[in-house]
């Protein structure tokens, strides 16, 4: 079963790849096909901490072993993991396994686009991309943003690199067009 | 050339020389100079022609509070002189102008100005027939005036879109702004510092004094909280202290938790006859000439006094070596002040300015009678507070009867400080900015001093030194350079009964043009409360509205963002020709081009799935899955079909109302298990679906959860006599034989390795399977069944064709067959609408309406002639006795029936199969069409069941 | 551009929300007359003052409710709709 994202050779928005990568400015990679699940709905949250997840607050971060876990709501939770990586697949399996209460499974590997931004112009671009405050003193290591960027509602978060970014996997070929303009203008114009 | 050695000119650069043109002549300029600036230097003293009477024009203020200034450059119109930078190459023509700037032929309009009255054009331009304005007038007029000429191919550069945040932003960077700049930043405050300026200081930058300001500026330029925005204009403020600052073609939306305004004061011209000659110009013209550009700008001044910066005017025009003819004091000077000026040996007049002469160009001004020769005027008639910005804060300016002008009710969170308080004396001023930097830390918790109290400022610093008299009888004494708008225009619109001063404004266009009453509106609220017999303290001046200045529509809109949703198979549609078009968000093929004409290849593919085998991308559907304990009881309370006994792997047609009764959506239901449902809805509607799922749970607070898969899942329609074939064809888990998989089922199976959840259903009316699968998976799936394709023709078919094959079976698509009004009854769908549910969303306003009865039906009709798209159409009129019974909401022209058919609203009674109805044809000629079943194509629904 | 502050999102550009209307509590639809429940459906009580309405934060799907003044178009208080139940 080989799976196909809208940035791998063939996908729905591969014509536009030429601005991935290390570029020197501002880098962009796509994470898409990295693996990643969530569960949303009554019962999540419990079952997450029954696994001995220490769960963050709403709209925080939490890290445990290589594996990013986001909270979109008290019952709306998100595991990440930029590779392979052992305690996603474990936690998924012995989700399937359970049995409910224990929410629902919410296709965050099948919605979401995922991308990393990072680079000497990351401010600048982050600037015109989203209206949220997202520099270093207003927003902090753990935080999560579910807000407006590049035009389209996205999950916004910090990581080591830069900045993660989670939206509609339809709208990739639009949200990288998008950040392709605002690199250009973030390289063109000063960084306010 | 007017240049003054250095020192002069401390914004000039003048080992760089600059080429320009301005109306066809080769001139120079320094790096440094505004164009406005370098016009000067060239002795080009007359620079546009003014809005309504053509009359020349010169440099008044050089901040953008008057249009005198705006010139074309190259392709762009309205760029303002006295604030742009001169570039090397600039091709600057002077605008308003018919013929040349020097023999505008448009001028005599200036002789016949006395016909041509305020409120002129809304009597006059009314006949001689009832259209005329639009035909004759309104071109004529739109030739003679406007500001500038419109280039339409010109290329205009994206807008730059930047958000920043900030603790304290400070408008003005004069000594106040920098003060309070500083101050809140050495707090640790973070600071944004904003300046229209190229540089920092305001107006020391062009006075003898400098008070040792560079030690402020390089504090400033040195302090790490502080960004400095220079050459930054903020031209407006928005609720919650949101602030438009725009530098070149990049617009910052700054959020900022204080705001600090100090932004100084406005210079207000004199009112007399001819004070719009070119060489008339605010005293702090003259000595930014002086000062920033080294221009001379004449040979022989008179000054108008008003206070004590008089001196530092005369002081200027003394150094650039102008010879100074007169003083006017329209007001008593200070005795300091006198003092200097007696000590210069300065001849002081106690007097008016009553009339200015001179062609093209200032060259006397009639003082108590007597005429003085003089080319250059520097003119204060006294000064206002820039209270735009504080006013579209929420401050309301407070007049005195004496012209004088405070500000109250601010909000909590934006002040003011320095000049526009009316402090003057440097030690104020500074002190007034750290006043406001320490009330702003401290609402913001970064400084637990105690309150500075405000001090006081000097006496009455805003009241009239000179102002507007009675109407000069030969008019031309101009209260609105913009406007062309003269005292007498204002009388005289009082005299047609408009007291208040917002009428006026409306009325004369006072205040209208690009400067927004910032030369004119102190000097027309004082004639209209003068004509009305009251005072200034009771007309107060205009609303301040942003815009604070002119500013490009393409800085506004930033850059063009196209939203563009793509499906998982986006690049197998590109690669097999697809004409992918925009429907709503998303890209869709609309026929894929075999090379044949359009029309053919939609035709084509129409007979495909007749007769063979089509395969349509139904991606864009919405995919919701809804699941919990509640899930059934949910659905049955958002639609008006029954859910909630649906049986496992049953597909059900889903019809969801709103609380007024009318058709929202439709969609199809598949229970997967006892709590989870796959529910579809169409493509325009699925983020409303959603929204409103999720705010009628937020009140219900039923246990389910609702997941938007649109996204996430793709779906492919395969559908023909024969689909079933490509089916069996694939490797699969489960039967596609009839009596396994009947119509209406719907089955989780893998076909081709992939997880689908397959449904009989048929939009098309051919045997039909619905496969949808996770978007990543999409592509093996498609692959597969393009690979089974050949044997049994199987074609790709477009959305057009989709429309066609839907419409032939007389399927509606809501949005497009529906309006706000259509109830389930109209459209046919009554049998959809449970009978037994004591719930559901529009159940109460359905009852309620079907006791009115219905006034029209959704009917399908058939016609005898041949017609085109360009005949007939969505739109054309149902005609009942002459009167309109409805539209038509679909028409093609049948491939598969070889004739045109449509949908449309009729009336009830004329709903009746074999009926004849008349329509409106796209030409205006009467049709007879004849009403049809339910269905044009197997209306006894034998195909898609089989 | 006006803030409105998320109960669970903080305070965000009103951009992000989607407006829902003031809360309105339906008659029963059983007893109630065609004109009494016309008026439900049709009639905005437009009354100065504060009044309570539902709001959406449209990309965390997070319904909620806002107590603002339509006079001056001030928020008083934003809360979440679970405290709406606990107050019937």
């Amino acid at each position: 079963m080989s799976a196909l994202f809208p940035l791998q050779p063939g996908g729905a928005a591969s014509e536009l790849t030429d601005g991935l990568g290390p570029h020197a400015a501002l880098s962009i990679r796509d994470l898409t096909p990295m693996p990643r699940f969530g569960i949303k709905g009554a019962g999540s949250a419990a079952w997450f901490a029954g696994q001995g997840v220490a769960l963050p607050p709403v709209n925080r971060l939490a890290q445990h072993d290589d594996t990013t876990f986001l909270r979109l709501g008290t019952n709306d939770l998100v595991c990440l993991a930029d590779g392979d990586n052992e305690g996603l697949t474990r936690l998924r399996r012995s989700w399937h396994d359970a049995a409910a209460p224990k929410g629902y499974w919410s296709w965050r590997e099948e919605s979401w686009a995922w991308l990393r931004l990072g680079g000497a112009a990351l401010e600048g671009a982050l600037q015109r991309l989203c209206a949220v405050d997202l520099r270093a003193q207003s927003f902090r290591q753990q935080d999560v943003a579910q807000t407006r960027f590049a035009h389209v509602d996205a999950v916004v978060f910090r990581c080591e690199a830069g900045f993660d970014i989670l939206f509609d996997i339809t709208l990739t070929a639009q949200v990288l067009a998008a950040i392709e303009v605002a690199r250009h203008a973030a390289e063109q114009g000063e960084a306010s | 050339m007017n240049r003054l050695p250095p020192p002069f000119g401390s914004r000039i650069d003048r080992a760089q020389r600059l080429h320009f043109s301005f109306e066809g002549r080769k001139l120079e300029g320094f790096a440094g100079d505004t164009i406005a600036s370098a016009l000067a230097a060239s002795g080009e003293w007359q620079v546009s022609r003014s809005f309504k009477y053509h009359r020349p024009r010169g440099l008044h203020s050089l901040t953008g509070s008057d249009a005198n200034a705006l010139v074309q450059v190259g392709d762009e119109p309205n760029v303002d002189a006295g604030l742009t930078p001169l570039r090397d190459g600039m091709v600057v023509s002077a605008q308003n102008v018919n013929g040349s700037l020097a023999h505008d032929r448009d001028s005599v309009i200036d002789k016949l100005g006395r016909f041509l009255p305020v409120g002129f054009y809304y009597r006059t331009f009314m006949g001689p027939t009832h259209n005329a304005w639009l035909k004759l007038w309104e071109p004529l007029i739109r030739r003679k005036a406007g500001l500038g000429r419109l280039h339409m191919t010109a290329s205009h550069p994206h807008g730059d879109t930047v958000h920043l945040h900030c603790d304290v932003l400070v408008v003005g960077c004069g000594p106040a702004g920098l003060a309070a700049g500083i101050e809140a930043a050495r707090s640790g405050a973070d600071v944004i510092l904003c300046e229209a300026e190229p540089e920092l200081s305001g107006s020391l930058t062009f006075a003898a004094e400098q008070h040792g300001l560079a030690s402020l500026v390089a504090e400033a330029q040195s302090l790490p909280g502080l960004r400095l925005m220079t050459g930054t204009v903020c031209n407006g403020w928005f609720e919650d202290n949101w602030l438009p600052l725009i530098r070149g073609n990049t617009l910052h939306r700054v959020r900022a938790r204080r705001v600090i305004f100090a932004t100084g004061v406005l210079e207000q011209p004199a009112v007399f006859r001819n004070n719009d000659l070119p060489g008339l110009m605010a005293a702090g013209t003259v000595r930014r000439l002086v000062r920033h550009y080294g221009v001379k700008t004449g040979t022989t001044a008179v000054v108008l006094a008003a206070g004590d910066e008089t001196l530092d005017t005369v002081r200027a025009l003394q150094e650039a070596g102008v010879q100074i003819a007169a003083v006017v004091a329209p007001q008593p000077l200070s005795a300091t002040c006198m003092d200097e000026l007696r000590r210069e040996g300065l001849p002081v007049i106690d007097g008016r300015i009553e009339e200015a002469r001179g062609n093209k160009r200032l060259s006397a001004l009639r003082v108590g009678g007597r005429w003085i020769d003089c080319d250059v005027a520097a003119i204060t008639a006294g000064y206002m507070p820039s209270w735009q910005l504080p006013c579209q804060a929420g401050a309301r300016l407070v007049c005195g009867d004496d012209g004088e002008m405070s500000f109250t009710g601010f909000p909590p969170d934006v002040d003011i400080a320095g000049g526009i308080t009316g402090h003057s004396a440097h030690e104020a001023v500074l002190a007034d900015g750290r006043r406001a930097a320490q009330a702003a830390l401290r609402a913001l918790g970064l400084a637990a001093r105690e309150e500075i109290s405000r001090p006081s400022p000097a006496s009455k610093p805003f009241r009239f030194w000179d102002a507007p008299g009675e109407p000069d009888p030969r008019g031309r004494d101009f209260v609105d350079f913009d406007e062309d708008l003269q005292v007498k225009d204002l009388v005289h619109a009082v005299q047609e009964g408009y007291r208040e001063i917002e009428l006026v404004k409306r009325f004369t266009t006072v205040g209208m043009g690009p400067s927004q009453g910032r030369h004119s509106a102190k000097a027309a609220a004082l004639i209209v409360a003068r004509s009305t017999a009251r005072r200034l303290s009771q007309t107060g001046v205009t609303t301040a509205r942003p815009p604070a200045g002119p500013e490009k529509l393409s800085v506004l809109a930033g850059h063009h963002t196209v939203t563009e949703r793509r499906t998982a198979l986006h690049a197998a549609h590109v690669q097999l020709g697809a004409e992918m078009r925009p429907v709503g968000n998303w890209w869709r093929p609309y026929v894929y081009r075999t090379g044949a004409p359009r029309e053919e290849a939609i035709a084509a593919e129409v007979k495909a799935v007749r007769e063979g085998v089509g395969l349509l991308d139904v991606s864009t559907l919405g995919k919701l899955e809804v699941r919990g304990p509640d899930a059934g009881a949910f659905l049955d309370r958002m639609y008006a079909t029954n859910h909630g006994n649906q049986s496992i792997g049953r597909v059900r047609y889903a019809l969801m109302l709103n609380e007024m009764g009318s058709v929202m959506d439709d969609g199809v239901v598949l229970r997967l298990t006892e709590d989870t449902f796959y529910v579809t809805a169409t493509t325009g509607a699925v983020a409303r679906v959603y929204a409103d799922m999720s705010f009628w749970n937020a009140q219900w607070r039923m246990n389910v959860d609702v997941l938007n898969l649109t996204g996430a899942f793709c779906g492919l329609n395969l559908t023909g006599p024969k689909a079933r074939a490509v089916l069996s064809g694939l490797s699969s888990d489960i039967s596609f034989e009839p009596e396994a998989f009947p119509y209406l089922q719907g089955k989780s199976a893998t076909i081709a390795g992939v997880p689908v959840r397959a449904m009989r259903i048929g939009f098309t009316g051919e045997l039909s399977y619905e496969l949808h699968c996770a978007g990543s998976q999409a592509m093996t799936l498609y692959k597969a069944i393009a690979q089974a394709g050949p044997a049994h023709d199987l074609k790709p078919y477009g959305l057009e064709a989709s429309r066609i094959l839907r419409l032939e079976k007389g399927h509606i698509l809501i949005g497009q067959d529906t309006d706000a009004m259509s109830t389930p009854d109209e459209l046919g769908f009554g049998w959809a609408v449970s009978k037994r549910k004591a719930f559901f969303v529009g159940k109460r306003s359905l009852e309620a309406r079907r006791r009115t009865g219905l006034q029209r039906k959704l009917a399908g009709l058939t016609f005898a002639a041949s017609l085109g798209p360009n005949d007939m159409g969505e739109g054309c009129l149902v005609l009942r006795n002459g009167e309109v019974a409805g539209h038509v909401t679909s028409f093609a022209t049948s491939p598969t029936l070889g004739k045109p058919i449509a949908l449309a609203h009729v009336h009830t009674d004329d709903a009746k199969p074999g009926a004849t109805v008349s329509l409106r044809a796209r030409n205006g000629a009467t049709i007879a069409a004849t009403v049809a079943g339910h269905a044009f194509f197997d209306p006894q629904n034998l195909r898609q069941e089989i | 551009m006006k803030i409105l502050r998320c109960p669970m999102n903080g305070p965000r550009n009103i951009q992000e929300f989607q407006y829902l209307g003031p809360v309105r509590h339906a008659p029963d639809p059983e007893a109630a007359s065609d004109a009494e429940w016309a008026a439900y459906i049709f009639h905005a009580e437009n009354r100065p003052g504060v009044i309570t309405e539902w709001w959406r934060h449209t990309a965390s799907n997070y319904v909620f409710l806002a107590e603002r003044n339509i006079v001056t178009n001030t928020v008083v208080r934003t809360f979440d709709a679970w405290e709406m139940e606990q107050m019937r």
